[in-house]
């Protein structure tokens, strides 16, 4: 037992409101109000976890978002998260907590075989052991090097708690709460602007508690409850258990805020997480600062903490971190801390502080209070490996930075250390220069800004609390007059009593190693002070090359308590200063974002909206098997009882070569071409011609790509000197409107032509077979489809029933046939008179499956075939392409490679002993060889009774007759093919022009 | 048909040789049941009126709006002014002076939706007709959208926060006041988002993609809790 629960304080836990949790299955006890590291420390659990990569064995070091040690696997079941940090996990009755990265208990872990092994595993200990082994070795090895690494186990179930993501707007967004923020909040809204306040912890305040001054004559706890009551009262939005974790381009910022996290669960229909976009003319990064550890022999012990968490727990939880705490530092917070401590009723044993002298009113109190200081000199290591036991106190000589004499050995159960104060620079650093460094803070403040922000209070360099207090101010007056808005009545600064100064360090930051201990510099990533040394002497020195070459920062923590030691370390193994050393910039996230605040909603069924034509609900409930194309749901074949897919789509195919059939073809992309100029604008746009197309006539044609490849095809229909119905491909529907509108706003502005997507004003199917003419004739109220009436490629109006609709006789399945289209909301009512009209037919609806198979038989291209690489004439349409007019691509038709006689072109293969051909399939000669081609599109042909595919062969028009066949090596198949003319079922086209 | 694979369309997986068209189902994913996988599951996307979901005390009220007529006015670059007046005339309102607002009569509503590019939404259907005649081909282009807009109120006191899960506007009344007009995606859908008083929006969606849009809407407004009013026509 180490740390315990004060008699007395706490200004944040609730002593009448106790919770019980478990951590590794042990019952404990804590407060409302507590963190679980609090708790855990409070129920004096010193132990919590093992290391990276060593498997060392230890403790909470923090009390706040820099945890690198205390980090656990949380919740049960589903809802498990590893590399939570107990620091920032706020306690809940029935929390559930579990160390990480230990085999078979937290206190026996076989791995910490690894602390032993160390000098193996030093800094690129891969690299050096596993280059030149062999891709073999490293297979093998690696599965065990990942299973001893890393930390937390994560879940494979599925997260089963609602996400939510939302953009918020601001005229000044302040991020952190603490005394600087909370005055940048109030000075901003006094001008009447929309203000947010974020800061990531669950109480506002910052480290405000710690600082022990009055304020205005008020507490800390009360000063920080009035100012929130006004801000509250000018409007301003207060988002606690806000991470604002990313500072991005046009002054955006990412947040996360944790809404349920701090509950068992959440609350109906509350999401566990929020993410919030944060659009913000102006920013106020109030974000604080961390302290530093001290480098020094078994730095890394449970039991060593940062001096501010010691306090810190003390303050807010009423946690003393031990019975008998030594304190050791380079500056005036180790006294300031021991002394806060000690009036606290937490035993203080000694401050130990490198500095040969320090203030004297500070050394007078500590000795008023029987604190024992020694000057000049260090905690050179600690004893005790599970729970810190002791420390040994030793002379130290700072110029020469060599250790002296042993002063004591007192054994104790905490010790608090204090390096001096890192502002907090990450978003800074995200939209800003470099930081700079601050000889006096023997660290980095931030650079200049890149987007509209204000730095100020500790996150700036104000260390003291009144400079805090007007930088706060000052900050949120600046920003505020930035957004145009006046000076509006503002509140006086506080008047402080007994506020404590800047803690500026003296400039020595380890101790140098005693008996061979390791002295840690990163602690979440195992990284020394040997390993930096060992990166200098292995030619890694810039700040970037040791980052990577030791991983130094790199963890989730990003370097939060270590980038100054380790710059500090570098720049004097260099003999440089640590601004010639430099730093390294901060990428976003600050801490740690859950992927699904990421995702939000849109995670599986969410993931895309569901794109249905009006006859969707009929589709289902007439036995369709629905499949996507591309957010679209369409029928794949409707299945009667018994049937499998192949007997389902034979069905529907023989249906309409023999007799009639009805597809929906609504999903077609349809797009209204209207102006002056409309005619010759797809004159330019489609390889053949357009401008002589006669009004009530439709045709078929392509679009290519600029360098002359095949884009899409489709149909354009004149309904009107100037008006135009085009269609497209279902995939290609954005993309052509997209590149007509582009042609129209960039290229030809002078074109007087309107275009709109009215893919969503028609409803359109198709009716096929020979029996077409009579069902859509006998469907009809006003209108005439006779072939005099309504030629081939003729467009005809009617109505059928009460609806309007247009139609136009059009083929894809090589029978004859017509599109009709109907206003949307009228297509399950034209549908349905359709099918009843054929009844005496034997008309049933068929789907995609069928349709793929009949175009196939006729030779048909889709997607399958202009596949971005194939030109018109690889497809036998080189005759479409107009010779007379120039049109988008035809300068780079005749290029040398479209014009090779070995280019592959369309053929067709029918496969010679009865197995499928499989889509996808390269084509050799019989027995093997290179690749001559490849197969586009398969199926079973019920026309032919064959299997039949599309492929592209090289000189395949010269081929036909061939035997060849058609490999598919991942499943080891080969099927004897031979080769044939693409168009399998009536070339002349007899059945269509009837 | 697990194993279609992109660039390897209509891949048999057994005797069922089969070929579903590449070009109608770009993604090259493998064929889904609208019954068996929940990528692919029935969409409800159904607003039924008196229906409450979500948190208590609903703070968002969804309906659906009828339309009669919505047309799409494209004027010509040089023909903008006369078009613009014509418009304000047929509408019996003043058209607004700038895109991204709108005014209205109460038969007429016109919005300047981008440069040269017009909404006109009406209360009676033979406004179409009476557009399409009035402007000239030598003036503008006239498309007639009522059959491909559905429209959609979100109204109540999280009316905003709810559209900002999707969109990246600012609809506080000072930046975005009534006859503010804006394009936006929710969800991947495009619609046009109408201001017309503080209280709420109205949304023009397209027909195929509405009952996606009203499934997302019931989903986001879970949290705000939602009740479904009666439909009642948009002017």
């Amino acid at each position: 037992m180490s740390g315990y629960r004060l008699p007395r304080g706490g200004a944040h836990v609730e002593r009448d409101r106790p919770f019980s949790f478990r951590f590794d299955g042990e019952q404990m006890h804590g407060l409302a109000g507590d963190t679980l590291a609090s708790a855990l420390l409070a129920s004096g659990r010193v132990l919590v976890g093992r290391s990276f990569k060593y498997h060392r064995p230890r403790g909470v070091m923090s009390a706040g978002p820099e945890e690198a040690n205390a980090l656990v696997e949380m919740r049960a079941g589903a809802r498990h998260e590893p590399n939570t940090r107990a620091t920032m996990a706020e306690l809940y009755e029935g929390l559930e907590a579990a160390s990480q990265n230990r085999w078979p208990s937290l206190a026996f872990d076989m791995m910490a075989v690894n602390d032993r092994l160390s000098p193996l595993f030093s800094a690129g200990f891969y690299y050096k052991t596993f280059m030149g082994t062999g891709q073999a070795t490293w297979h093998f090895c690696e599965r065990f090097i990942r299973k001893a690494a890393g930390l937390g186990r994560g879940t494979h179930l599925a997260d089963p708690d609602r996400y939510e993501k939302r953009n918020a707007f601001c005229d000044v967004l302040v991020v952190g709460a603490g005394p600087a923020g909370l005055m940048a909040a109030r000075a901003a809204a006094a001008s009447g602007l929309r203000v947010v306040l974020a800061d990531e912890n669950a109480r506002p305040g910052g480290r405000l508690h710690e600082d022990g001054a009055s304020l205005d004559g008020r507490t800390a706890a009360d000063w920080i409850a009035h100012e929130l009551h006004e801000l509250e009262r000018h409007g301003v939005r207060i988002m606690p258990r806000t991470t604002v974790y990313g500072y991005f381009d046009g002054n955006v910022l990412g947040a996360v805020e944790r809404v349920a996290d701090h509950k068992p669960l959440p609350e109906p229909h509350e999401p566990r997480q929020r993410h919030w976009t944060i659009h913000a003319r102006r920013v106020v990064l109030a974000t604080g600062a961390i302290e530093r550890p001290l480098v020094f022999s078994g730095n890394d012990a449970p039991g060593v903490m940062l001096a501010s968490a010691g306090l810190a727990h003390a303050q807010r939880h009423g946690v003393a971190v031990g019975r008998s705490v030594v304190v050791f530092a380079n500056n005036d917070g180790g006294a300031r801390t021991a002394l806060a401590l000690d009036r606290l009723g937490v035993s203080i044993k000694a401050v130990v502080d490198i500095r040969r002298e320090i203030p004297t009113a500070l050394a007078a109190e500590l000795g008023a209070r029987g604190i024992r200081l020694e000057t000049g000199a260090v905690v050179a290591a600690t004893r005790g490996r599970k729970a810190l036991s002791g420390v040994d106190i030793r002379g130290f000589d700072p110029a020469s930075g060599a250790l002296g004499a042993n002063i004591m050995q007192p054994s104790c159960d905490a010790l608090l250390v204090a390096g001096g104060w890192t502002p907090s620079v990450h978003l800074a650093s995200q939209a800003g220069s470099a930081p700079v460094y601050d000889e006096q803070l023997q660290s980095f403040v931030p650079g200049s800004p890149r987007e509209a922000w204000t730095a100020c209070g500790a996150a700036a360099g104000m260390l003291d609390l009144a400079a805090c207090l007007k930088g706060g101010r000052d900050a949120g007056l600046a920003a505020a007059a930035a957004c145009g808005a006046g000076e509006g009545s503002l509140p006086p600064l506080p008047v402080l009593e007994g506020a404590a100064g800047a803690e500026h360090p003296f400039p020595v930051f380890d101790v140098p190693a005693t008996g061979g201990a390791k002295r840690f510099v990163d602690f979440q990533h195992d990284v020394t002070a040997d390993d930096i040394e060992l990166s200098n002497r292995e030619g890694f020195r810039s700040v970037e090359h040791l980052k990577r070459y030791t991983t130094l920062g790199m963890a989730a923590d990003q370097g939060k308590t270590s980038n100054v030691n380790a710059i500090a370390l570098m720049a004097r193994a260099r003999g440089l200063s640590a601004p010639q050393v430099g730093t390294t910039r901060f990428r976003m996230p600050y801490t740690a974002v859950a992927i699904g605040a990421l995702a939000g909603r849109e995670t599986g069924h969410h993931f895309a909206p569901t794109r249905r034509t009006p006859m969707h609900d009929w589709h289902l409930a007439h036995g369709a098997e629905m499949m996507p194309a591309g957010i679209w749901m369409r029928p794949r074949a409707y299945f009667r009882d018994g049937e499998t897919l192949r007997d389902a789509y034979v069905r529907e195919a023989t249906m309409v070569r023999e007799g009639v059939g009805l597809v929906d073809v609504s999903t077609l992309g349809k797009i209204d071409v209207q102006g002056p100029d409309a005619a010759e604008f797809l004159n330019r746009l489609y390889a053949n011609g357009f401008a002589k197309l006669p009004v009530g006539k439709a045709r078929y044609g392509v679009m290519l790509r600029e360098d002359g490849i095949m884009f899409d095809d489709g149909t354009a229909w004149r309904l009107a000197e100037h008006r135009f119905l085009v269609t497209t491909t279902t995939a290609n529907a954005g993309p052509v409107l997209a590149h007509m509108e582009h042609y129209l706003e960039v290229v030809w502005p002078e074109l007087r032509v309107h275009v709109t997507s009215v893919t969503d004003r028609f409803a359109a199917m198709a009716i096929a077979g020979h029996a077409a003419r009579k069902v859509l004739q006998a469907a009809l109220a006003e209108g005439d489809v006779s072939n005099e009436a309504c030629p081939h490629m003729g467009i005809a109006q009617g109505r059928i029933g009460t609806h309007r609709v247009m139609i136009a006789r059009l083929s894809f399945s090589g029978e004859l046939a017509y599109e009709v289209f109907c206003d949307w909301p009228a297509g399950l009512a034209v549908w349905e008179a359709l099918l009843e009209a054929g009844l005496p037919e034997r008309i049933a609806p068929y789907g995609l499956e069928a349709l793929g198979t009949l175009r196939i038989e006729k030779g048909h291209i889709t997607g399958a075939e202009m596949d971005g690489r194939t030109t018109l004439a690889d497809v036998g349409l080189g005759g479409m392409a107009s010779q007379r007019k120039p049109y988008i691509g035809s300068a780079m038709t005749s290029r040398p490679a479209f014009v090779d006689p070995a280019r592959p072109v369309m053929v067709g293969l029918v496969s010679t002993d009865g197995a499928p051909i499989r889509a996808g399939s390269h084509l050799t000669a019989r027995g093997g060889g290179a690749s001559l081609g490849h197969v586009t599109a398969v199926t079973w042909s019920p026309a032919l009774k064959a299997h039949i595919a599309l492929a592209f062969l090289s000189g395949g028009r010269g081929r036909h007759g061939e035997a060849l066949e058609a490999a598919f090596p991942l499943k080891d198949e080969r099927v004897a093919v031979t080769v044939t003319d693409p168009c399998f079922y009536d070339p002349d086209g007899s059945r269509m022009h009837v | 048909m697990s194993d279609v694979e992109n660039g390897a369309p209509n891949a048999p997986q057994d005797a069922d040789t089969t070929a579903a068209p590449q070009a109608e189902a770009p993604s090259g994913a493998a064929a889904q049941t609208d019954k068996g996988t929940p990528a692919a599951r029935p969409v409800v996307g159904r607003l039924v009126p008196g229906e409450t979901a979500g948190a208590a005390e609903p703070a968002i009220l969804l309906r659906e709006l009828q339309i009669a007529a919505v047309l799409e006015v494209g004027a010509w670059p040089n023909r903008l002014e006369p078009v613009a007046n014509r418009l304000s005339e047929l509408a019996g309102t003043i058209l607004p002076g700038r895109p991204g607002r709108f005014s209205e009569s109460d038969t007429a509503l016109v919005g300047w939706v981008a440069f040269g590019r017009f909404i006109y939404v009406a209360a009676s259907s033979e406004e179409t007709a009476r557009v399409d005649e009035a402007l000239d081909t030598d003036d503008a282009a006239v498309v007639d959208l009522g059959p491909a807009r559905r429209a959609l109120h979100v109204g109540g006191s999280e009316a905003a926060a709810l559209l900002n899960k999707a969109v990246a506007i600012d609809f506080d009344p000072r930046a975005f006041p009534p006859g503010s007009l804006a394009q936006a995606v929710i969800h991947q859908i495009p619609v046009i988002i109408l201001r017309r008083n503080e209280d709420g929006f109205d949304l023009l969606v397209p027909t195929s993609l509405a009952d996606a849009l009203i499934e997302w809407l019931t989903d986001a407004a879970l949290e705000f809790g939602y009740r479904v009013a009666e439909p009642v026509a948009m002017m």
